[in-house]
């Protein structure tokens, strides 16, 4: 049952010299065919010590295949197969490796090196690196093994940081949650008090108004000019009271959802702002250009609110000197519309700029128009509500650019 | 290189140092990652930058860095993590680096992304030897000096190490002899 590989070394074998063996497969052993160990490699000598003359079935089992073998033609069977020994000595070891049949001397050689699973059993067997014959894979394979449980152990490692991090991300969300919901009941609560506060404050301002009017008018001849002043005075104090108080209100609501969505034409929406302000449009000469806004699904009178401020603000802020233009874009963009407004007029300078959307007693930028103070603080309201955002482009002298988006899908 | 070698320095400081010192060398060195894994393939810079941080942190020069974390890397890393492999390296010091040329060119068949340094004995007599050092990278003599003083505390062995050629004095490699004392 000699295969054609084991043919081959037949002849061959007997030529190599013993040093030559010993380097090469220096775990190796041969068998007589008396079955008795005749000789072993100095590494399978440093294992199992000078075994030589003892039977083979006193020093190795065959673990694969799994047979019991007594005479020597059994083991010659198994010959250009691969072959699991295991020791039967003190120190137990696998080797694997060849069983290759020398018939001029009639021995069995046995090929091979010992089977490590990890590093630990190489300490055990007390043997070195240099033990192994040098194209021996196993100590490669050890190395492999080791690097590979170290990866093991890295990416446990991992795996516990990612959950630990997990877990406290979980922790901040529900915090954050718990935070954003406290947020929301005190804004609710703020605006609440907002509108309730303006909206009771005006009557009696009213009250104090019309009593004004009735002194100033009841008094006037005995009143000296001094005392008329003061009258004056106060009533304009209660005015700018009032038009403060009917802001507060209007911020107060802005964002608040009252009727229902439609489509609205943007451009048919421009048209209307510019034919209710057309006095003042021609008076300021200014031209207002649009082209293909597009139509948005929204409630009208937010939206009516955003675009009527922005106009506003470029007739307001028009130069004398030059015909004033406002130009009016839109684009399509990432899920958002893009809308621009752009004006050729003064332009605003760095702290306007920076104050531009906050509610301030007297806001630099809408000062000196017939804007409310509140109207820009109270557009950006009902954008960021929409989930849009505003920002703005400006130079002194040169003109604004103010851009906002609505989401595309509401 | 492999993120073993990261691992190790992170190691270093956190033993020797604390865990704050390390995220406050992470943080000086610019590395945006705080978790290495053993086999992945990082780029060299990360090392450079994390030893240069390490330097710059705990005001050592960068040489000073690189020997002691040669010697960490023999003591602990490689008696941590290659354990076996380290102990089956040899008996002596002296066995040991004349098995560390084949020892240290089987990393290539484990992290075949790796261009590993490449390491030659020669002069060998019973009082010491020379060891060669050829390396694609720049600027690790030091880490070798340090692994070597490693070995020495190892195996418990006194040695005297003297630079006899440098890639820094215009040689190809870098030669350390090695006296047994």
């Amino acid at each position: 049952m000699m295969n054609l590989k084991s043919n081959m070394f037949k002849e061959s074998i007997t030529a190599v010299d013993k040093e030559f063996l010993n380097h090469l497969f220096p775990f190796h052993f041969t068998i007589n065919d008396q079955m008795v160990v005749e000789t072993i490699g100095p590494s399978l000598f440093k294992l199992i010590g000078n075994r030589v003359h003892l039977p083979f079935t006193a020093l190795f089992s065959f673990k694969r295949p799994e047979i019991s073998v007594k005479h020597f033609c059994e083991i010659a069977d198994f010959t250009g197969k691969l072959v699991i020994l295991t020791s039967n000595t003190d120190q137990k070891f696998l080797l694997r490796g060849e069983l290759i049949y020398v018939e001029k001397s009639s021995t069995i050689l046995f090929c091979g090196s010992p089977w490590f699973a990890n590093t630990e059993e190489l300490i055990e067997s007390k043997l070195e690196i240099n033990d192994f014959s040098i194209q021996d894979p196993m100590i490669d394979m050890l190395y492999l093994i080791q690097s590979k449980e170290i990866d093991y152990a890295d990416l446990q490692a991992l795996l516990k940081r990612t959950k630990q991090q997990k877990e406290e991300l979980q922790n901040a969300n529900a915090n954050l949650q718990k935070h954003a919901k406290i947020l929301a009941n005190s804004n609710a609560e703020l605006e609440r008090f907002a509108y309730a506060a303006s909206h009771d404050l005006q009557e009696p301002l009213r009250m104090i108004t019309s009593f004004l009017n009735l002194l100033e008018k009841k008094y006037q001849d005995t009143v000296d000019e001094s005392g008329k002043r003061y009258i004056e005075f106060a009533v304009n104090g209660a005015n700018r009271m009032r038009n403060m108080i009917v802001d507060l209100l209007e911020y107060s609501r802005a964002g608040r959802i009252n009727g229902i969505m439609e489509n609205v034409d943007i451009n048919t929406l421009v048209e209307e702002i510019i034919e209710e302000n057309k006095s003042l449009i021609d008076n300021k000469k200014v031209e207002i250009e649009y082209v293909n806004l597009p139509t948005l699904k929204n409630y009208r009178n937010p939206i009516t609110q955003v675009f009527k401020t922005l106009i506003d603000f470029g007739i307001n802020n028009a130069k004398i000197e030059v015909t004033s233009k406002i130009k009016i874009t839109c684009e399509n963009k990432n899920n958002f519309w893009v809308f621009c407004i752009k004006d050729n007029g003064k332009g605003l300078d760095s702290k306007q700029l920076r104050d531009l959307f906050l509610i301030l007693k007297a806001n630099p930028v809408t000062a000196d128009t017939e804007l409310s103070a509140y109207s820009l603080p109270i557009i950006k309201k009902i954008i960021e509500n929409q989930g849009g955002e505003i920002w703005v482009k400006s130079e002194l002298g040169i003109g604004s650019e103010f851009y906002f988006t609505i989401p595309l899908n509401r | 290189m492999y993120g073993i070698v990261n691992k190790g320095i992170e190691e270093l400081i956190k033993a020797r140092f604390s865990e704050e010192k390390w995220n406050a060398i992470l943080l000086r060195s610019g590395v945006g990652i705080d978790f290495f894994i053993g086999s992945e393939s990082y780029d060299d810079d990360i090392t450079f930058k994390l030893a240069t941080a390490v330097s710059e942190e705990m005001n050592m020069t960068i040489d000073r860095v690189l020997i002691e974390f040669g010697k960490w890397w023999v003591l602990v890393t490689g008696r941590e993590k290659y354990n076996g492999l380290m102990k089956a390296g040899g008996k002596t010091l002296h066995e040991f680096i004349l098995n560390l040329p084949n020892f240290h060119d089987r990393i290539v068949l484990i992290y075949p992304k790796l261009t590993p340094p490449e390491f030659r004995v020669t002069n060998v007599n019973s009082g010491g030897l020379h060891l060669h050092y050829h390396s694609k990278r720049k600027g690790l003599q030091s880490f070798v000096y340090g692994l070597l003083l490693g070995l020495s505390t190892m195996f418990e062995t006194e040695i005297k190490i003297e630079l006899v050629a440098s890639r820094e004095w215009g040689n190809d490699h870098d030669e350390f002899k090695i006296e047994y004392v």
